[in-house]
């Protein structure tokens, strides 16, 4: 049997089982029948096993080359490494439906394990539930998206298309399993919710379970959207890491509402409280879910009418239909039983701090959701229409003028950077005031102490930044300008727009939250060390197993401070520089020369791409070239009387006469620019002539304008020999060949030196003097910081990518894209001053490692669960 | 065969065989499922 007819019998008998358990389950909960329900609990585990059975299959497809499965022929290829095969699995639309079908079916089997004590109608609706999500997706993968599906006629190509080269990168690699997983565990949650909802269950036992699933879910999702920004940052070249693309924003959505629930849980949990928000939460969230994918898998991004773009998109529509009307139904349904038992009693507790974190967190779903969906559904007139009428109503209330609205509204990131930014400062100030108060009750007096010392030295913290900011920026602006500094400083002061404040209030409260997160934590380490005299790190140990929540939290609350400090960085100070270069022109940057050398020529066999480097050094201003590297030079140029390092990035090589500073020219700079792209064959010496040819023809099959470029490399050393010592001939289009012939013998023989050097070269770039003919300008090795971004073009793909290069610092990363310019030898070079960024990343890692350390399997403290405790009888109220 | 048929195919059969010892459980569990609180829901 083909592997096709097998995957394919496979996912049918996991769609007929998945059906099976479904209505097992739900039988069993209806009648109440435990047998059934335990039946559907081994059920599940069926499907799982069917689901990695499955798989395997897909895998084997994908790792034997077997290009009669469509999904094969067009997402890999003969030459894909392993790891990218492996990841091929994921990287397209059905074989992304097939990780969400195998991802759901295993945590489902989990869930059934976990349950298999229980087997009362509340675990029958939750088996049901998650059974009836997997039916879903199973159905996707029988009638609209099968991995399976093979060429009908033909027995396929004899290679596959290969993957995306975007997609062919580590990072690329490991974002979707997380990503994914993220949004496929939110299904346990919400599951939880519908069970409890369909039971009328009392207690808060639920939100013990859902917590670890939902932390679970959240974790996942956290890390996928960070390796999704961090590979942003990295490959994407447009020098940012968050862009709010609609698949980003998709992507956000559930993550700020399911951060919502990790904080309204732990209220139930503890207090009983907010058992409306929960369910509505843990259902918004998975809805959410849908509606990312939805949104990323259909076209309705690129364009609102290309509906028919993808089979899944109508599918996916009455999918969310479906889950809003049941939520929304069963919420109303169990409006009255799901009233808490008290009531928030004061503004200043803890859960009423949640509850606002909450609807912040909710009001940048809609913002995220409105400013992504708004540019497409304003394509429609009528929906302009009725936008254009509510903003005049708007202006009409506010007595503000309104410019009425012509054509699809735009909205870009500035928009979301000024819509989003003071809903994230004001949950960040949340983050720093909530785990000063308690639940339950109003502060007393030593916590109000506290409270009231937080915010003033929120207060004197942000005036002492702001000061400082404008005393060192006043300098610095005072310096530049030569203006008095008092009069730049107020300018300064003046000239602070929005990203400066938004920056500013970032940075404020995020010190805030670092304070309080790590003072709780000493004060605590030292409570215990007194007590019982342990080492800090056994204290913080014990403290973190006793009650991981605090002390998780109060760590992830450190990462998301460190990260807003990240995001400030980028706001307060962004100095980005977009700008064309030809060979040894140079650009400032901060503080700093960088200076574009030339672009040089690589072949990647094993992946089929040419790249195209472009080579910078970058060195302080002003900073003159060390000794020993001037040293280096001089003992390489041999005839030189003398180097001279006073006018960096430049060294002046000065020679006793004309010819030979000419010599050493033609031998630099033909070995800096042809050398390693052209090689020497047939030199004449009788009538000093050579043929160039192209090393790596390659390269040109990807890339014909490499030839141009070649040929201008060899105009400027015929130009640098000066008169016509040297001429050109061929290296016309499609012509792979030049021919070289000299005048002059010196010419010649100093032209084939450029050959002839081995090993590293002390000089990296070579011009004439353009006042002294006897002086040569080079650029030497270790004279600064090399750099290479470069652009690979690849055999099988149209489109390039670009490979940044960034020199990471403590306090700014240096940020360097270039690709190729109109031009000869140009390159267009965005370079930037990337402030914070290992902030923003080490807050990534302290988020991830703390969500990962709270998921460790703990101790449970059933104590906690307040009203199952006081009524245990009241499970069940239907 | 080559080896990784070999490797997938062993794997592949481990995964069946759970599967179908999965659904003889389930059948098992739901045996004689006539339960007496039927229709209480
Ligand atoms: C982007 C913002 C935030 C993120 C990513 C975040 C994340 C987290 C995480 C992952 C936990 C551990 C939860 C658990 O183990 O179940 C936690 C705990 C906690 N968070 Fe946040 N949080 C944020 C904002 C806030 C805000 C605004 C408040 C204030 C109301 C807050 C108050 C708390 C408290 C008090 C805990 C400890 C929970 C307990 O002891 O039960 N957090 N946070």
């Amino acid at each position: 049997m083909s592997s096709a007819v097998l995957g394919q019998v496979l996912v049918f008998l996991s769609l007929g089982l998945t059906a099976f358990v479904a209505a097992l389950a739900i039988q069993g909960a209806v009648h109440r029948d435990s047998r059934k329900v335990a039946a559907a609990g081994f059920g599940l585990q069926a499907v799982a096993w069917l689901g990695v059975a499955t798989s395997l299959v897909l895998m084997h497809a994908i790792v034997t080359h077997d290009f009669g499965i469509k999904y094969v022929a067009q997402y890999t290829d003969t030459g894909l490494p392993l790891l990218y095969l492996i990841t091929a699995f994921w990287g397209g639309e059905k074989g992304a439906l097939a990780f969400w079908v195998l991802s759901l079916s295993i945590l489902g089997a989990f869930l059934a394990r976990s349950r298999r004590d229980d087997s009362s109608p509340y675990t029958g609706w939750l088996l049901a539930t998650t059974a009836l999500t997997l039916l879903f997706f199973d159905v996707l993968m029988v009638f609209a998206s099968s991995p399976f599906e093979t060429f009908l006629a033909s027995g396929g190509p004899a290679d596959g298309n290969g993957l995306n080269p975007l997609l062919q990168n580590p990072l690329m690699a490991v974002h979707p399993p997380p990503q994914l997983l993220g949004f496929i565990a939110y299904t346990i949650p919400f599951a939880f919710a519908v069970a409890t909802l369909a039971t009328g269950r009392k207690d808060g036992a639920w939100v013990v379970d859902a917590r670890r699933w939902s932390l679970f879910a959240w974790t996942m999702l956290t890390a996928g959207l960070l390796v999704g920004e961090l590979w942003s940052y990295l490959e994407l070249g447009w020098g940012g890491y968050w862009g709010w693309d609609p698949v980003e924003n998709a992507a956000l959505l559930p993550w700020l509402t399911g951060t919502a629930m990790l904080h309204t849980f732990s209220v139930e949990y503890r207090t009983g409280l907010l058992r409306r928000w929960n369910v509505s939460l843990a259902c918004l969230t998975f809805l959410l879910t849908i509606f990312a994918t939805f949104l990323t898998r259909s076209q309705l991004i690129q364009s609102l009418h290309s509906f028919s773009g993808s089979l899944l998109t109508p599918f996916f529509l009455w999918y969310q239909v479906v889950l809003l009307a049941v939520s929304v139904g069963l919420i109303a349904w169990r409006w009255r039983v799901l009233r808490s038992e008290s009531r928030i009693e004061s503004f200043m507790s803890r859960e009423a701090l949640v509850v606002a974190t909450a609807m912040l967190l909710l009001m940048a779903v809609f913002v995220v959701m409105w400013g992504t969906l708004l540019p497409k559904f304003s394509e429609s007139p009528a929906v302009l229409a009725v936008v254009d009428r509510a903003l005049a109503g708007i202006a009409g209330l506010t007595g503000s003028v309104h410019v009425p609205l012509t054509g699809a509204v735009q909205v870009g990131p500035e928009w979301f950077n000024k819509a989003v930014g003071p809903i994230g400062i004001a949950v960040l100030a949340m983050t720093a005031l909530g785990p000063l108060f308690s639940l339950r009750q109003a502060p007393g007096q030593a916590a109000r102490g506290t409270v009231w010392r937080t915010l003033f030295s929120g207060v004197l913290l942000a005036l002492g930044i702001l000061v400082a900011l404008v005393l060192v920026r006043g300098a610095a602006l005072a310096e530049i300008s030569g203006m008095a500094w008092s009069k730049a400083s107020w300018l300064y002061l003046k000239g602070l727009s929005w990203p400066g404040v938004y920056g500013l209030a970032a940075v404020t409260f995020a010190l805030q939250v670092l304070a309080v997160s790590c003072l709780d934590w000493v004060r605590s380490v030292r409570a215990r060390r007194v007590a019982k005299g342990e080492s800090p790190w056994t204290a913080a140990g014990v403290l973190f197993r006793e009650n991981p929540r605090r002390y998780g939290g109060h760590l992830v609350h450190v990462g998301v401070a460190l990260s807003f400090l990240g995001f400030a960085g980028a706001a307060g100070k962004l100095e980005k520089k977009d700008i064309v270069l030809a060979p040894l022109e140079a650009t400032t940057l901060g503080g700093r020369n960088v200076l574009f050398l030339g672009t040089r020529d690589r072949w990647d066999g094993t992946r089929n791409y040419a790249a195209l480097e472009a080579h910078f050094q970058v060195s302080k201003r002003g900073e003159p070239v060390s000794d020993d590297v001037v040293e280096r030079v001089r003992n390489e140029a041999s005839g030189a009387i003398g180097v001279d390092g006073a006018s960096p990035p430049f060294l002046k090589v000065r020679f006793s006469s004309e010819a030979a500073a000419r010599e050493y020219l033609v031998t630099q700079t033909a070995r800096v620019t042809l050398a390693s792209s052209l090689a020497l064959v047939g030199a004449d010496q009788s009538r000093r002539q050579v043929r160039l040819v192209v090393r790596r023809p390659e390269v040109l099959r990807v890339l014909p304008e490499t030839l141009r470029r070649f040929s201008d490399a060899a105009k400027i050393v015929v130009a640098g020999a000066g008169g016509d010592r040297l001429s050109l001939k061929g290296g016309g289009r499609g012509d792979p060949t030049m021919t070289v012939t000299a005048t002059e013998d010196g010419v010649f023989q100093a032209f084939l030196a450029g050959w002839s050097s081995k090993g590293e070269q002390a000089v990296l770039a070579a011009r004439p003097s353009s006042v002294d003919k006897t002086v040569v300008e080079v650029v030497a090795a270790g004279g600064g910081l090399a750099m290479s971004p470069e652009v690979r073009f690849y055999v099988k793909s149209e489109n390039p990518t670009t490979e940044v290069e960034i020199e990471p610092g403590l306090l700014t990363d240096l940020y360097l894209a270039a690709t190729p310019a109109k031009g000869a030898g140009e390159v267009n070079l965005t370079a930037m001053d990337h402030p914070m960024m290992s902030s923003l990343w080490a807050g990534a890692l302290v988020i991830l490692l703390a969500g990962s350390a709270l998921l460790l399997p703990t101790r449970r403290r059933k104590s906690r669960i307040v009203s199952a405790v006081k009524d245990p009888g009241s499970e069940v109220v239907a | 065969m080559s080896v990784t048929d070999l490797v997938f195919a062993v794997l592949a059969a481990g995964a069946l065989t759970l599967a179908l010892r999965a659904v003889v459980r389930m059948i098992g569990a739901a045996g004689g499922s006539d339960c007496e609180d039927k229709g209480a829901g």
